[in-house]
């Protein structure tokens, strides 16, 4: 995917280990505001298959999946 | 939605970290949980419990890498993780009753996240009312 845009909140989870940066995104989103992109970095494996079953489950939009060099970035925009 | 019941009678931080680790798949994916936690497990959640036991694991490595991580404060604690669990989804904590009364304990004894002290009986109508129930 690549219709990244200026996130609104970045979270660097790369040190953390499954499932850290997708509870990083939770709780931002939980606490976030509508229409707002908040967006976490992740070098966890899981976290490709975990967030975007994540944001479809939790009817989110999934904004951008960006490879990086070792790691990636997610961004999710908040609709509810 | 499903709901599962999980049951924990270990104070091993491995164990812990597994049920908390388990229960935020299951709650990131909108299903329900009961944590009913027994024996050494209700000594773990005690306010003034002693300093949490390192991991450990008949793998010398597997101890010594997992033990770094949680150092380095790469791993979310497990008490930390069903903290937030409850506030993003439908989590319910009970302790047994017949350990916390053996340690002599009260409710207001043992960590805030605790829900109630419930007895065998509550394990067995949870136990019905589940679709599933895991025993760690």
């Amino acid at each position: 995917m690549s219709n990244e845009v200026q996130a609104d909140k970045v979270m660097d989870a790369r040190n953390a280990f499954c499932p850290g940066p997708l509870m990083e995104l939770i709780k931002s989103i939980k606490k976030g505001e509508v229409g707002k992109v908040y967006e976490v970095w992740s070098k966890d494996a899981g976290s490709i298959q975990d967030i975007p079953k994540w944001v479809a489950k939790a009817s989110q939009e999934m904004v951008a999946v960006v490879e990086e060099n070792g790691y990636t970035r997610f961004q999710v925009r908040k609709v509810k | 939605m499903g709901k599962l019941l999980m049951v924990c009678d270990s104070a091993a931080t491995d164990k812990l970290q597994t049920l908390a680790i388990i229960a935020s798949g299951m709650v990131t994916s909108d299903h329900e949980v009961v944590i009913f936690f027994m024996h050494d497990a209700v000594y773990a959640l005690k306010k003034d419990a002693p300093p949490e036991p390192e991991v450990t694991s008949i793998y010398p490595e597997v101890a010594e890498k997992v033990n770094q991580a949680r150092k380095a404060g790469n791993l979310l604690h497990w008490k930390g993780l069903l903290e937030d669990l409850k506030d993003l989804g439908d989590v319910e904590i009970v302790a047994c009753v017949q350990i916390t009364e053996i340690l002599g304990l009260e409710k207001e004894d043992l960590h805030p996240m605790v829900d109630k002290v419930a007895g065998v009986n509550t394990l067995a109508e949870q136990a019905m009312l589940a679709d599933r129930v895991m025993f760690l």
